[in-house]
């Protein structure tokens, strides 16, 4: 446990110097978002009310600074998701909540991510058996993260560029390519909208 | 019409003034049905025989079919028009099918029977149209007849463009009132203008204005008290400038479009102000430029001059808040953005003004400005539209913390349309403050915005070069 | 509703019964329209029209073609599953492969995937770069296909594969299509076709056929071109005068008050100026940089254009229902599919909105009396055309229709926004009238599919160029054409 813990850590502070940089971004797009998105007055209060959620997971420090700082793009997200609210097709119970929910229930109402829940772990694990070798360069990274990076590069559920993982989940699943329910419930967590390393494909930053 | 005064009135058109006169343009200004104009136009033209030989020409519209030989202008269709039969197995292989090509050909007198040799089949030949001399090979002179056509009947009712003139009614044309759609430029705003007085015609207005206002701009070129009114646009400064503007208004030429159209006689504004407060109920835009546009207005309409305005004036001092007005005014150009379709002011007087929508045009371009959404209150249809509006400008402003921030605030900003040659908007003498801190009065002026937003008006508006600020 | 008159009925009417003397008590008809549904496909057109605060660019076109072999794979699957499975080439039963690479050589098999067409004549960003190192610039041509070395290949998620045969070559193909092919892989690494198969026509909502007594029409017309200008061919005006009732004789004002519909297809606004020349270094760019001055510049914005063409709307408005679709060189986006015209460019006819005047995107769906139509500006057609080397422009119409694609060219060689969650372009239903606007001619014919899907394929020619417009019987889908001509110097 403990060691996980500590990469997740680790993880998470790589995130925070990229997070830094776009951190001027950010802000103007709050501002921006702010400006136009004045209905959503739920957002606003919300900010408020995350710091302390912060503290549950085990996480606390690294995390909170990862909301601060991802606020700015989980604005943004959840603009994305108003306007994927339309295009998801509303199949199974878990995902016609999700969409349905206004933003600011599901930012108060999204669970923590347990980075260390056995379940991401024997998926992953199921996933992999296609594979031949052991994925290179993974020894540090936290399942849920490899999970996710597998998602990206499933071919099947089609480009990753230009999109959050969420976006690109839901649009497989409206094309009725039935992506897996694991990964979207990392996707709708807390830390899945508001670290960059979750929400965002593998590529983000680089294209 | 009686059957005598059309000959008359195509005499005089013809002979006498020379022009061309088609059946359509006929029919409008009889009032007839168009088949009935067709006939009085063969009537003529056969009578004009003896009477005016060679004075009068027809031009003929031969309706039918032509033959399929070749002809320079008709390729008849007949027979190929279908491709070769498509290659899924289930189509008619070679099948053509006939398609039936009307043909509706003008043709001078002297060309009648040849053209009429080329037709297979003749449904109808009338007269088109006649004319002094033969027209020209493009026919061009017609065009201004059915701009004119056009002009007359885009006044009218579309039930009754059909019941008289015999044009094919569409049931669902509801053409909207102009104080709707049009309401995109409410001219209310006109009243905050202070010294648009700048411009050439509000020179003799002010002249004629009564000294009697305390805080009157006596002169078109008060630089300072017009800035000043800028500035504090309080209400009482604004109340007396915008009388004068007021007065300019009024007086000036009938390009001005208030809510209501047409400016042509001095009463008209205040027919327009008080029908467009009757109709204010429904105003549900009250911002705060609102309330001071509106009390402007009203003490402005307190000292007009003629009796008739005052008469006005007084009914209307005493009808529904005038914040209502404009409010009314504003939801309703931010309403008509949005869904132009609904019928917004039942109790909005005709328009008949053809200019007023000349300048709705004009003003066309002004609507769709980029980046300056929100409440735009545009002035008053003038020739030159001048005037203060209030534009949300993104302000970009350095944070604390060194980030740069933009927020997003209304001010001020006056602009001109040139249809004469005044920037007037440009206070650029006037103080040119630095935009620090984002306040959000509106009494913020632009200052530096300013000389920019004057640059841009003047582009959207048609000035041709920002020269003429300073010419003038 | 005809208010009918003591003048006699139309059929007995003499074709010169006005050149005659106005009688005093004579009443003439007027004719009427009929309360008609006219309503747009919102399901279709809402994915056309672009939501300003949902457009976004950070995703590449990749996404739009994913989505196309997505949506159209299975289609096109179970159309060549019908006709290959249990077929047997050589005494070897050929089997459906799931990725384009996987294929073997020496086995017969069938792979679907999207077209990709190699051509060296294809417009190349490299050409820029060209231009500026040489004098130059490659010479832009009509077409860009090459046959002798044009390289055809399929595609999938997996990788490419060159299509090599003679079956292949005399196909229809373009960038961008959706096929399956069935043949082998040769010693090259190649695929050698033997057959293909298209999705074919998508399925078609019914249609009811009134057989009342009352004809019904939609008017087609395109590339009004109208410049406002002094020299303006006269033409238009005299289509609007017929349209409204006013022109020919009683017959033609009774034809007229039968047609409920006009749809204007793109190009309605004549684009006189030249445009600005794009090259930054060049002369006439550098003077006019200097010359310009606050305002609007004169010498490249003419507002004549649209006040001619708001003018003749606003009157068609009060006598018809109309709707105005932008066309390739009409103020809209110019990527494709085209915004509506804003309306507020013709505000006389503004006034309409919502009552007889609608804006619509191109391309776009209507449904008229229970008749759905698609109709698109041209362009995807134009730009098909340059990919094949005959000129059959209703073939590629159909062959669209057999694609179940309207646009199949789209993103490559035709400008288009990067949809990112559907490709609306991919034709889910079969209309029963699908027009091209601003083509060379006017040609039509009927196209048929296997399950009874009959459509009606019409192209439209330039009305600035042949005074034609199109009436289509909504009942029947007989095509009718009315032209206008002048004829000034006796031509």
């Amino acid at each position: 446990m403990a060691p996980q813990g500590k990469r997740s850590r680790s993880s998470s502070t790589k995130t925070k110097a990229p997070a830094k940089q776009v951190r001027l971004t950010d802000s103007f797009r709050q501002k921006k978002k702010s400006a136009s998105l004045q209905s959503v007055t739920g957002k606003k209060s919300s900010f408020e009310q995350s710091p302390p959620e912060a503290s549950v997971p085990p996480l606390s420090t690294p995390t909170l600074k990862d909301e601060v700082e991802g606020r700015g793009s989980e604005i943004d997200a959840e603009g994305d998701i108003e306007s994927q609210e339309l295009s998801a097709t509303p199949d199974e119970e878990v995902r016609e909540k999700a969409v349905e929910e206004a933003p600011s229930q599901e930012l108060e109402a999204e669970e923590p991510l347990d980075f260390n829940d056995p379940e991401y772990r024997a998926y992953f694990e199921q996933t992999q058996k296609v594979n031949i070798a052991e994925p290179i360069h993974q020894q540090g990274v936290s399942t849920v993260v490899r999970i996710l990076k597998n998602f990206d590069l499933t071919a099947a559920y089609g480009p990753t560029v230009g999109m959050t993982r969420l976006q690109r989940w839901r649009r497989a699943e409206k094309l009725g390519l039935q992506p897996p329910e694991v990964v979207y419930k990392i996707l709708v967590s807390k830390e899945g909208k508001s670290m960059d390393e979750l929400r965002e494909g593998y590529l983000y930053g680089q294209i | 019409m009686a059957s005598e005064s059309y000959s008359t009135f195509l005499a005089t058109r013809l002979v006498h003034d020379q022009e061309t006169i088609t059946y359509r343009l006929l029919s409008r200004e009889l009032k007839i049905h168009t088949a009935l104009a067709k006939r009085y136009l063969y009537a003529f033209h056969a009578s004009s025989k003896s009477i005016y030989p060679d004075k009068v020409h027809a031009t003929y519209l031969i309706s039918g079919q032509k033959r399929p030989a070749t002809t320079a202008t008709g390729d008849v269709l007949m027979s190929d028009v279908s491709s070769p039969p498509s290659t899924l197995p289930d189509t008619d292989a070679g099948v053509e099918e006939e398609i039936v090509e009307t043909v509706l050909e003008l043709v001078p007198e002297e060309e009648l029977d040849d053209a009429k040799s080329t037709f297979r089949k003749i449904a109808y030949v009338h007269v088109y149209s006649l004319e002094p001399t033969r027209l020209p090979e493009d026919f061009i002179t017609l065009a201004e007849c059915g701009r004119k056509v056009r002009d007359i009947d885009l006044n009218e009712d579309p039930h009754a463009i059909s019941k008289t003139y015999g044009v094919i009614a569409e049931p669902a044309a509801k053409r909207q009132q102009l104080g709707q759609v049009a309401s995109a430029q409410p001219k209310k705003p006109e009243a905050i203008l202070p010294p648009r007085s700048k411009a050439p015609h509000a020179e003799p207005e002010a002249k004629q204005r009564p000294p009697s206002k305390a805080s009157t701009l006596p002169s078109p070129f008060p630089p300072t008290t017009a800035k000043a009114d800028r500035d504090r646009p309080s209400t009482a400064e604004v109340e007396a400038s915008t009388k004068s503007i007021k007065k300019e208004k009024i007086e000036s030429p009938p390009k001005k479009k208030l809510a209501s159209p047409a400016l042509k006689s001095g009463s008209t504004p205040s027919t327009v102000i008080r029908k467009t407060k009757s109709r204010s109920p429904t105003s549900r835009s009250s911002s705060q430029p609102s309330q001071e546009l509106q009390s402007m207005f009203s003490s402005s309409e307190d000292e007009n001059d003629k009796d008739e305005r005052e008469d006005l004036v007084k009914t209307e001092a005493e009808a529904e808040s005038p914040k209502d007005v404009i409010g009314s005014i504003h939801e309703s150009f931010i309403s008509d953005e949005i869904d132009l379709s609904i019928d917004k002011t039942p109790a909005k007087p005709k328009e008949t003004n053809i200019k007023s929508e000349d300048v709705e045009m004009e003003s066309a371009p002004q609507l769709e400005e980029p980046g300056e959404h929100t409440t735009k209150i545009s002035p008053t249809k003038r020739a030159h539209r001048r005037g203060r509006r209030k534009v949300t400008k993104p302000i970009h402003t350095k944070d604390a913390n060194g980030f740069l921030t933009t927020k997003y605030e209304e001010v001020w900003e006056s602009y001109s349309e040139p249809s004469d040659e005044e920037p007037s908007g440009t206070r650029s003498a006037a103080s040119i403050k630095g935009s620090s801190t984002p306040a959000p009065k509106k009494e913020k002026d632009v200052n530096v915005k300013k000389e920019n937003g004057s640059k841009k008006k003047p582009a959207s508006g048609g000035q041709s070069s920002l020269m003429s600020f300073w010419k003038k | 509703m005809n208010i009918m008159s003591p003048v006699a009925s139309s059929s007995a009417l003499d074709s010169d019964y006005l050149l005659s003397s106005p009688k005093d008590d004579e009443i003439f008809p007027t004719f009427e329209r009929r309360v008609s549904a006219r309503g747009l496909i919102s399901k279709y057109n809402d994915e056309f029209v672009l939501k300003n605060t949902e457009k976004a660019y950070e995703q590449q076109y990749a996404s739009l073609y994913f989505l196309r072999l997505t949506v159209l794979k299975p289609r096109v699957s179970k159309v060549a599953a019908d006709a290959w499975n249990g077929m047997s080439i050589l005494s070897q039963e050929v089997k459906a492969v799931d990725r384009v690479l996987d294929v073997r050589q020496g086995e017969f098999c069938w792979i679907v995937g999207t077209i990709y067409i190699e051509m060296s004549l294809k417009p190349n960003i490299l050409d820029e770069i060209t231009k500026e190192f040489w004098t130059t610039a490659p010479i832009s041509k009509d077409k860009f296909v090459d046959p002798q070395h044009d390289a055809i290949m399929l595609e999938d998620e997996s990788g490419r594969v060159n299509l090599v045969g003679s079956t292949i070559k005399s196909e229809l193909l373009v960038t961008g299509c959706v096929v399956a092919v069935l043949g082998s892989e040769t010693t090259s690494g190649d695929f050698d076709v033997v057959d293909i198969r298209y999705p074919e026509l998508a399925p078609q909502v019914p249609r009811e056929i009134s057989t009342g007594h009352e004809r019904k029409y939609v008017a087609l017309v395109s590339g009004l071109q109208v410049s406002g200008d002094i020299h303006e061919t006269y033409e238009t005006s005299m289509l609007f005068e017929y349209l409204m009732g006013e022109l020919g004789g009683s017959d033609d004002s009774k034809r007229a008050s039968e047609i409920i519909h006009v749809i204007i297809a793109g190009n309605s606004f004549a684009n006189r100026d030249s445009p600005v020349s794009r090259d930054e270094d060049s002369q006439d760019n550098n003077s006019q940089k200097k010359k310009k001055k606050y305002g609007y510049d004169s010498k490249s914005y003419n507002s004549k254009p649209t006040e001619a063409l708001d003018s003749l709307l606003a009157d068609l408005s009060t006598s018809v229902s109309v709707d105005i679709m932008p066309g390739e060189q009409d103020p809209t986006n110019y990527s494709y599919p085209q915004q509506p015209i804003n309306p507020a460019l013709v505000p006389r006819t503004r006034r309409f909105l919502g009552s007889s005047f609608r804006s619509v995107s191109n391309p776009c769906w209507w449904d008229i009396e229970g008749l759905r139509i698609l109709g698109t500006g041209g362009q995807p057609v134009d730009d098909i055309f340059r990919y094949i080397e005959d000129d059959d422009r209703l073939q590629m119409m159909e062959y669209s229709l057999r694609w179940q694609h309207c646009a199949p060219t789209a993103p490559d060689t035709l400008w288009t926004y990067p949809f990112r969650d559907n490709d609306p372009f991919i034709l889910n239903e079969t209309p029963h009238l699908f027009f091209a606007g601003n083509q060379p001619e006017f040609k039509t014919k009927i196209v048929d599919g296997d399950n009874g899907q009959r459509v009606r394929l019409v192209t439209l020619p330039k009305f600035s160029e042949t005074g034609q417009v199109v009436l289509v019987d909504v009942a029947t889908l007989a095509c009718e054409v009315v032209s206008f001509g002048l004829n000034g110097a006796g031509r």
